[in-house]
């Protein structure tokens, strides 16, 4: 037996006897399963299992309490011709496009003078965020009354002479929508400026330094250095706005019940009244679907370009 | 947060900013000020012109008559027990699965985190309409528990991201000292890591607070029995009860808001802490 074979033996036991081996390098699933049962069981039974339940409900005249039949395609062909559901996934739109544009961008200079220590910065940071702890309800409560016609914002605008006469924010077809958007960006704005501070505080001190250096101002520094290192914060942000910008429900149940007749009115919304008001389980699973294969679609169409670009 | 350097910002741009930040603030907490200060007036200074903004007459008349409706206390109560059973049943579901997903390498490990992606991106509403079904017949309508299962499901997967950063983010001495003294990994989790990880376990379980607090529209359906309203439902009922009666809404909304507001000032350093960082890398 040589020397160089006695080695190997050697450091073959000695590595097999190494404190080096920890459970990632040993591939047991037995126990990784077995501590995901609770999770799994959790998600399976109350988000996955109702996800193919509405499927299979939107092919049958459900009513919700009584056996449902099955009728094929009937339910989607109805909405197909259904002005208010047509109405209710423009509507959908139309809050999605602004509140995500608005929650992407909005929050990111802001993080970015907290960031780099702009006076009072803890208390900016304090209240701006104070807006997403406070119940949903109690903020659209708060905001239906302000936004009355005799209310506390048109009496500001008038007292500043932004307006000249009191605006129907919540009943003038052409606001309500709107209006129900501007509340969603007040209310979520601190989400994403904590999700953009949680990013920035990521990235070293040297970048800004750096820049410091080459005599790049606060613009260029943002648009070359803040905006590009935060890509993966500027795509969660997207994400999480469209996704909740989509299933809005409580701030129009608040301010506009949907109204004035439909104006307010998103598809969430629609699915919800279907189902608990005119007892329509099936019509509303069928809605349920589309809203599903839109978000999904879009989700996954944005994620693909988003990594793509870079 | 850590110390910024000092004069990055010109006094002018320091002083627009902190202007504009200034203007942004009192929108931010302008409409609940509005709300507290509303809650501190009789019926006759609510619809005062020009508004009072600080009650000439200050009155604690609407607490004590809205605290005396015994609805609104049974409606604090439903709220503390649905947003604490929720944080339990979510916090030790995802800590298990957050351990699993931080130390273990094992088959099937990207068709869990499919699994939970799949929950950020499905819009609530749905799901909605079999959940109420699959609720209806376990019989948990009307129950706190139909309110508590769904919603911990819902919120998992923000914990089990936190989490697992978390435990992934523990040294691997301790893992393999485990594993030299033949200690199993249950035993690892329970006695060695959970207490490392206390910081990470209250963030998730005051972010799930919070949310499962200002839940609406699930407690909405599922809840048709007075007695078993949330707060933000009980608001709501209220509101399409007392209509003008704004000086008592304002006295509920306030009460409605006191335990999460109160937790954020208070444990802020949690909601700002660097436990959320590593869910932001790109």
């Amino acid at each position: 037996m040589n020397d160089s074979a006695l080695e190997t033996r050697r450091g073959r036991a000695a590595r097999r006897a190494r404190p080096g081996r920890t459970w990632r390098t040993v591939r047991d699933s037995r126990w990784g399963w077995l501590l995901a049962v609770p999770a799994v069981g959790l998600i399976g039974g109350f988000v996955l299992y109702p996800a193919l339940n509405t499927l299979l409900y939107s092919f049958t005249d459900f009513n919700g309490l009584t056996p449902a039949s099955w009728v094929g395609m009937r339910q989607y062909t109805t909405l197909a011709t259904d002005p208010v559901f047509h109405r209710t996934l423009l509507n959908s739109a139309l809050i999605t496009v602004v509140v995500t544009v608005l929650l992407v961008c909005l929050p990111l200079p802001v993080a970015y003078w907290i960031h780099r220590g702009i006076p009072f910065r803890r208390f900016f940071r304090t209240v701006l965020y104070l807006p997403v702890v406070v119940p949903i309800i109690v903020s659209s409560v708060a905001w239906k009354w302000m936004l009355d016609e005799g209310g506390l914002v048109n009496h500001v605008l008038l007292t500043l002479g932004i307006v000249d006469e009191p605006v129907s924010w919540l009943s003038d077809p052409g606001w309500a929508i709107w209006s129900v958007a501007g509340v969603i960006v007040w209310r979520a704005f601190g989400i994403y400026l904590l999700i953009y501070l949680a990013g920035l505080s990521t990235l070293p001190d040297e970048h800004f330094e750096a820049a410091a250096i080459d005599g790049a101002g606060h613009v260029r520094t943002f648009a070359n250095i803040v905006v590009p290192q935060l890509r993966g914060s500027i795509v969660l942000s997207s994400v999480i706005a469209f996704v909740a910008a989509m299933r809005t429900f409580d701030e129009i149940y608040v301010l506009t019940g949907g109204g004035p007749v439909n104006a307010s009115k998103n598809t969430a919304y629609y699915i919800w009244e279907s189902a608990f008001s005119f007892f329509k389980f099936g019509y509303g699973s069928a809605m349920a679907v589309v809203l599903l294969v839109i978000v999904l679609g879009l989700v996954l169409l944005g994620l693909r370009l988003a990594k793509g670009a870079r | 947060m850590r110390a910024a350097p000092r004069g990055a910002f010109g006094p002018i741009s320091r002083t627009v900013v902190v202007a504009i930040l200034g203007i942004a603030s009192v929108v931010a907490v302008g409409p609940m000020l509005w709300l507290v200060s509303t809650s501190f007036k009789d019926r006759g200074d609510v619809f005062a012109v020009p508004p009072e903004f600080i009650p000439a007459d200050p009155t604690l008349d609407n607490y004590a008559y809205v605290w005396g409706q015994a609805d609104v206390q049974q409606y604090f109560v439903n709220s503390l027990l649905v947003s604490a059973g929720t944080v339990l049943l979510n916090v030790s579901a995802a800590a298990l699965l957050g351990f699993a997903l931080g130390r273990f390498r094992f088959r099937g490990r990207r068709l869990l985190f499919l699994l939970g992606l799949s929950t950020m991106v499905i819009p609530f509403p749905a799901i909605m309409l079999p959940l109420f079904v699959a609720t209806k017949e376990m019989g948990l309508t009307d129950n706190l528990l139909g309110i508590i299962i769904p919603t911990a499901a819902i919120n998992l997967w923000l914990s089990v991201y936190i989490l697992r950063e978390a435990f992934g983010g523990l040294p691997d001495e301790l893992e393999e000292a485990a594993v030299i003294d033949g200690c199993s990994p249950a035993r690892l989790l329970f006695r060695v890591m959970l207490p490392l990880v206390k910081a990470p376990l209250a963030t998730s379980a005051i972010l799930v607070f919070t949310l499962t607090w200002s839940e609406f529209l699930w407690p909405l359906v599922i809840m048709r029995d007075h007695a078993k309203f949330t707060i933000s439902v009980g608001l709501q009922y209220f509101m399409s009860t007392l209509t003008s009666n704004w000086h008592h809404i304002a006295a509920i909304a306030v009460i409605a808001s006191l335990p999460v507001v109160v937790i954020f000032l208070v444990l802020q350093r949690y909601f700002f802490s660097d436990v959320l960082a590593g869910s932001t890398k790109g």
